[in-house]
């Protein structure tokens, strides 16, 4: 077989539609990764024209955290599939494509299902896309980084005060450094003071080993799920909206 | 119907490479396309033929094969091919239809190969663990230059 491969073309010209990509996962399922890629696009949204790329195939956040009161169904056009247009924001996610159905996928079928999503995703010009990744350094993580890492990029990292967590987001920004994946920095999720107090001092020297920032602290706030319920935006919380004006700003000089 | 989109990456794919290998034109190109895709294959040529002219790839052959879609159930072991779930992929076309511009319903699969998984199971044992032998809509299998 011929190594000249077009979905690789494809994907290249579809995501440089977006100025900027900004890649948010993290190695550990449960950190919140959706939330926070939605608190940034919400929050950037105000002023950009921002993109959100939902990349876990096998577990898509993103239409509940976006789309919950829409009906519309997805269309495409000739150069692909066009994503949902809410204001500034233009989201695409799985989910919109399969709903609720399983997908169940692996080896070649997975890494070839994630590059024919970047592929054939018709992008309307952007400021940012932000990239949604599922927990993990599979197929997910590393079909798009060949791809995004020749592109203007930064990588945000979402972890929580764990010890659970804290190993695993350790190997993951190893694992980017080794991919020479530019990292913008780390949002410590779902910070709590006293729980976090346990874990101040792993944190830091986690953030001086890698000589990473911390871009912010997103606090729990238990009123989250009573939002997601009710079909509302997560910046209503106040809390999150807090941190999230906190934050973006920074991502936004990073990247500049 | 992104057929369009998909013959410009198959130009830009092959004039790079015989960019690279100092070509002084492209004669021949032999392509693979999922039957699961369903690629309107004439647009896909005319598609070809017009985004070729003034590039190194202008007047080059392109031939086309459809592979044929081959099921095997991870499970119980049962094959299958397209054929033998026309109906259920018809009536698939009414729930997860993708609408274009121009009206036409496409599967999901039209865009994405793989979603396939997530939309048909074994029509022996139900189970949705399968496997097939094309994963992509599309492959460029040979490229013919002339230096």
């Amino acid at each position: 077989m011929c190594r000249v491969d077009p979905l690789i073309e494809l994907s290249y010209e579809q995501l440089s539609k977006a100025k900027r990509i900004i890649l948010i996962g993290g190695g550990k399922g449960g950190v919140g990764k959706s939330v926070i890629s939605a608190g940034i696009a919400f929050s950037l949204s105000k002023n950009y024209k921002v993109g959100v790329l939902d990349l876990d195939l096998q577990g898509p956040a993103i239409p509940v955290l976006f789309t919950h009161k829409l009906k519309e169904r997805l269309r495409g056009d000739k150069e692909g599939l066009k994503p949902i247009i809410l204001g500034n924001l233009s989201v695409m996610s799985l989910g919109f494509i399969v709903e609720e159905r399983p997908l169940p996928l692996s080896g070649r079928d997975r890494a070839d299902a994630v590059l024919e999503f970047l592929a054939h995703i018709h992008w309307n010009p952007l400021d940012y896309l932000i990239v949604d990744l599922p927990p993990g350094m599979g197929d997910e993580v590393l079909v798009p980084l060949r791809i995004i890492k020749k592109l203007k990029h930064g990588f945000i990292v979402v972890t929580r005060s764990s010890r659970l967590a804290l190993p695993v987001t350790k190997r993951f920004i190893e694992f980017l450094r080794k991919e020479q994946v530019k990292i913008l920095g780390v949002i410590e999720n779902m910070y709590e003071p006293y729980l976090a107090s346990k874990y101040e001092e792993r944190v830091r020297e986690l953030l001086n080993r890698y000589e990473v920032e911390l871009l912010g602290k997103v606090p729990y706030d238990p009123y989250l799920e009573s939002l997601l319920l009710n079909e509302r935006n997560i910046l209503e919380s106040e809390k999150l909206a807090r941190a999230f004006r906190e934050i973006s700003p920074k991502v936004v000089k990073l990247l500049n | 119907m992104h057929e369009w989109s998909i013959g410009k990456a198959i130009v830009d794919a092959v004039t790079n490479f015989a960019k690279g290998k100092n070509a002084r034109r492209v004669l021949r190109v032999d392509i693979l396309v999922s039957e699961i895709a369903q690629l309107d294959l004439d647009v896909l040529r005319e598609a070809y033929k017009i985004l070729t002219q003034g590039t190194l790839a202008e007047g080059s052959k392109l031939n086309i094969e459809i592979e044929k879609a081959e099921f095997t159930c991870n499970n119980c072991g049962y094959k299958w091919t397209l054929k033998d779930i026309g109906d259920i992929f018809s009536d698939l076309a009414k729930k997860y239809g993708i609408v274009d511009e121009e009206g036409t319903i496409d599967l999901p699969t039209h865009y994405m190969p793989m979603a396939i998984h997530a939309l048909i199971a074994c029509p022996q044992c139900k189970s949705m663990n399968f496997s097939l032998n094309i994963t992509r809509s599309v492959e460029i299998k040979a490229i013919e230059i002339e230096r």
